[in-house]
């Protein structure tokens, strides 16, 4: 055995249970692609560790995350353009349609101007997304939280959140939508930001109709959303490449 | 695997009736909540479309494939929500207990030859496993938390890892 097996040989626990640094990880996945010998002590720990989650407790998924699923994979390999999802009350139908449109537009354009360009997009945007806020609290009192999102220092790109929020009322939601990212470090999450810190989940960002942008959505937040008050974006190693607080809050 | 490689809705939809509940169980036993155990689910599933051209099933199985694939994705996870945080020290016995919810032939065959061979380990190897797999350690934390050798922790998890999967092969 070659001292590189051995050293590999060394990692290969690691390796298995996700223990290595990403550095260590490539250097062990190049020795496998050439060594046989180390890749069958490979096969042999991952197929133990295969045994230990399907020994494990069985979890019922909910009944629509299979459409999701397939949708996700069709619109990433290109077979199909996102479809609108069910939602559960005609209102989100609507606001989320229209924000999306809305900001389609905006961000297709904004994606090719100059930065004055970019400034005078921006406020046509919030322009109308202060029109759709009105029209939301029209269907009972939600309130809509705009935020802008702004790429961090080291950075590119940008994009636009709504927090909707009903205080109890009806299921809280939140959309983001951002373009100009980096798609080598992807795939990206999005998190909103409660005012103490503690970041809850949106979604990870996908390829919308339009080229080049990413849009999450998340319907049915269980936690109250109205202390929710800024928006991050993280790429795949974790850095938070766009920010953005409140910009536009409107009150029931 | 070629189908999926396209994107092909039928093939996403087998591989999801095939191997949905496993992976989902496992995001909910290492991240906690179905939320972020639906967004694993999602994850693994794009994962396993863009890394189908790679799959070689002369190199080993579908279903561990596809579980390896899951478990990293779940770890990784929970170390990026953990931060850099020393991970908190933690002892359960983390074998599951008989539950009642109806599954296919298939998976509960999968999940009773399992069991079985989780049964074979040493209380010790389970701890260690446990650590491991559902609590994102390292085999370095491991050993320092544990005051053992790190040497001896990679032995101990070797051994348990191969001797389930030799438990394994004499089921099938």
């Amino acid at each position: 055995m070659s001292v590189e097996c051995l050293e590999t040989r060394d990692r290969l626990v690691d390796f298995v249970l996700a223990g290595l640094s990403e550095e260590e990880t490539l250097a062990v996945s190049r020795h496998l692609e050439w060594c046989a010998a180390c890749r069958k002590e490979v096969g042999e720990l991952q197929d133990g560790i295969a045994t230990v989650g399907w020994a494990l407790e069985p979890a019922a998924a909910p009944p629509d995350l299979e459409e999701r699923v397939v949708e996700a994979v069709a619109v990433a390999a290109g077979a199909r353009v996102r479809e609108r999802r069910r939602f559960r009350t005609v209102s989100a139908v609507a606001v989320a349609t229209a924000v999306v449109a809305v900001v389609a537009a905006s961000w297709a354009i904004a994606l090719v101007s100059r930065v004055d360009q970019l400034r005078a997009t921006q406020q046509r945007t919030e322009e109308r997304a202060a029109q759709l806020a009105e029209l939301v609290q029209a269907f009972g009192g939600q309130q809509i939280v705009s935020v802008r999102l702004g790429p961090t220092v080291g950075h590119a790109g940008g994009g636009q959140g709504w927090v909707v929020s009903s205080g109890g009322q009806a299921s809280d939601w939140v959309l983001v939508v951002a373009g100009g990212l980096d798609s080598a470090a992807g795939p990206y999450r999005a998190f909103v930001v409660h005012d103490s810190g503690v970041e809850l989940l949106v979604g990870t960002l996908v390829a919308s109709h339009k080229e080049g942008q990413l849009s999450a959505y998340r319907f049915g937040f269980r936690q109250d959303l109205r202390a929710y008050h800024s928006l991050v974006v993280r790429d795949a190693s974790g850095a938070i490449v766009l920010r953005g607080a409140v910009t536009a809050p409107g009150s029931a | 695997m070629r189908e999926l490689a396209l994107g092909n809705e039928e093939a996403v939809r087998v591989l999801y009736a095939r191997f949905s509940r496993p992976v989902y169980s496992v995001g909910m036993r290492i991240l906690g909540t179905p939320e972020l155990a639906e967004e694993l689910t999602q994850d693994v599933f794009l994962a396993a479309w863009r890394k189908a051209p790679r799959f070689d099933p002369a190199r080993g199985r579908l279903s561990t494939w596809l579980m390896a694939i899951a478990h990293n994705l779940a770890v990784d996870r929970l170390r990026h929500d953990r931060g850099a945080a020393r991970p908190p020290l933690v002892l359960v016995d983390e074998l599951p207990e008989p539950h009642d919810l109806p599954e296919e032939d298939e998976a509960a065959l999968n999940r009773e030859t399992a069991r079985r061979a989780m049964a074979t380990l040493s209380p010790a190897e389970r701890k260690l496993l446990s650590l491991a797999y559902f609590h994102g350690w390292t085999a370095r934390e491991i050993a320092q938390a544990d005051g053992i050798p790190l040497g001896t922790v990679k032995t101990r998890l070797r051994t348990a890892l191969i001797r389930l999967r030799r438990s394994q092969m004499k089921e099938l």
